[in-house]
């Protein structure tokens, strides 16, 4: 009789009203976010080539940043961002946006918001950082920018002339950047700056990616892809490394730290419903393995 | 004639294309010969060229979209209110975004600068609602992994036993956990653990994906350059 009981408990728990996950999901997502967990971090072997790679570049080198995502991918590519400008800025390197979205000049204005502008306000646009913006044709437009920069991109964002901009005065082609860093949301990205930038000019090129489309891009590392920055759980490692080595920022705002304890939790959650929808099947094998039950 | 134009054009710029990666180094210059200054002028136009004409796909995709959802609000076919949605949007942003409402006149700054309406209707309206829709598939996944991950064969096993370790492994409770390992158990700690997943089966997996996709974009471009294939000019395959 219990047996028949434990049994009906372990199927009840096998086919939960979907409902009843989302509840709970939403109960732990909430809690978690008010409370802020701090937790342990250590950065990975495929974020830190690119850490090293900036951390190594003489003062002056010029890094293009590609943000090739929109509002979707923000949660998790935006902090990646704002580390890598922040990272950037703080060794003397000046970044240059642009973006093979359409969505891409508004995402760059959220990081020239959020950091340039607060955390380097002595960083003169033109000089420091410059934004040449968004252009369509995806690969055929770094394949443009391979040949030649100002042919794609005569003026900036703000229309003045890219031959004027300090930032870009020894930049003719791709090749002549110090390195190519892009945030992928998806198509065009960071596989398209590899195979039609990386691999042609050997410009080193590294990038960051959702954690759900990282996997496809670590085929490429670490020969053609210097450095990934995989996720929100990579951001995350990218400012703690960023917090270790460059103490003189102080306690800058790190959005993907704040993002772990949810992500956390909900891994822990969706664990944990991994075991109750498979409880009765182990239940049920043990049983006939160890009490020859065929039922 | 119609199908004949766009096959010689494919043709000449896919082998010119072709050429200047691998037969002859393009060289610009009066002096080089002609086949590699043709080259050069290839490699350096072509590109460019293409980017113009992307321009003009968002026009045909707006001429897509309003004739596709035109055509049901005439027709009252059903969910026709959604299409009226879509179309007002499409009519509104793309007004706001050509006379640069709020912005700073003629070329002076960008459409999408602090304090023209469309940053607003990116920040307010745009932004917002992919998160939205973006946020609900934590639900769908949690759902989707509870009633798909289940012991019910090898295969399936393995999957659930790589997943178990990929969920632990790429959170900070990777290391959590891992720390109250012995030492002589440091390689089966789970961020160890997820780590080489990623590195070897994933990336064998990938490049094995990789190495066959990439011989199918050369066979259907070469079968497209030699006008074997002709379904992307309107012709039969």
């Amino acid at each position: 009789m219990k047996d028949r009981t434990d049994t009906r408990l372990l199927a009840r728990l096998a086919h939960l009203d979907r409902r009843w996950l989302y509840l709970l999901l939403v109960v732990a997502l909430v809690v978690t976010i008010l409370i802020e967990p701090e937790l342990p971090e250590q950065p990975s072997l495929f974020l830190l080539p690119l850490y090293d790679r900036i951390e190594q570049l003489p003062p002056g080198a010029t890094i293009l940043l590609s943000v090739d995502y929109g509002p979707g991918s923000e949660p998790e590519l935006e902090p990646m961002a704002l580390a890598v400008t922040r990272h950037a800025l703080a060794r003397g390197l000046p970044v240059v946006f642009m973006s093979l979205w359409p969505e891409g000049p508004s995402q760059i204005a959220h990081i020239v918001e959020q950091v340039i502008r607060i955390e380097f306000p002595e960083a003169v646009a033109g000089q420091d950082w410059a934004v040449l913006g968004y252009k369509a044709g995806g690969e055929m437009l770094i394949n443009a920018l391979v040949q030649e920069v100002a042919a794609m991109y005569p003026v900036d964002a703000a229309g003045r002339a890219i031959s004027d901009l300090a930032a870009l005065a020894s930049i003719h082609s791709l090749a002549d950047f110090a390195l190519v860093v892009s945030f992928s949301g998806g198509t065009p990205g960071l596989k398209e700056w590899i195979l039609f930038g990386g691999d042609p000019t050997g410009v080193p090129t590294a990038g960051g990616a959702k954690g759900v489309g990282s996997p496809e891009y670590l085929a490429y590392f670490p020969r053609q892809l210097l450095g990934l920055v995989a996720g929100l759980k990579g951001a995350s490692e990218y400012e703690e490394a960023l917090a270790n080595g460059h103490p003189e920022l102080g306690s800058f705002p790190r959005p993907a730290a704040a993002g772990m304890g949810p992500q956390t939790v909900a891994h822990t959650l969706i664990l944990l419903f991994l075991v109750f929808g498979n409880l009765d099947i182990v239940v049920r094998w043990c049983r006939r393995r160890i009490g020859g039950d065929q039922s | 004639m119609k199908r004949l134009i766009p096959r010689i054009i494919i043709t000449v710029v896919g082998t010119l294309l072709i050429a200047t990666s691998f037969v002859v180094k393009p060289t610009a210059g009066v002096d080089a010969p002609f086949v590699p200054r043709l080259l050069a002028y290839a490699d350096r136009n072509f590109s460019v060229w293409f980017a113009i004409l992307a321009v003009f796909s968002f026009a045909l995709g707006g001429a897509n979209l309003i004739k596709s959802h035109g055509m049901k609000v005439a027709k009252r076919r059903s969910d026709w209110p959604y299409s009226v949605i879509t179309l007002v949007s499409f009519a509104v942003v793309l007004v706001i975004g050509l006379l640069k409402v709020g912005g700073a006149p003629g070329w002076q700054g960008a459409v999408t600068d602090a304090g023209t309406a469309f940053a607003w209707v990116f920040e307010a309206v745009y932004g917002p609602l992919q998160a939205t829709l973006f946020s609900l598939l934590a639900f769908f996944v949690v759902s989707a992994a509870y009633r798909s991950f289940r012991l019910r064969s090898l295969e399936a096993s393995i999957l659930l036993a790589a997943a178990t370790v990929i969920l632990i492994g790429r959170t900070p409770l990777g290391v959590v956990v891992g720390d109250l390992y012995p030492d002589w158990l440091t390689f089966l700690r789970p961020d160890v653990l997820s780590m080489w997943i990623l590195r070897v089966p994933n990336t064998a997996g990938q490049r094995a994906i990789l190495n066959g996709i990439s011989l199918g974009v050369v066979a259907t471009s070469l079968r497209l350059i030699l006008g074997l294939d002709r379904g992307g000019v309107g012709g039969r395959r």
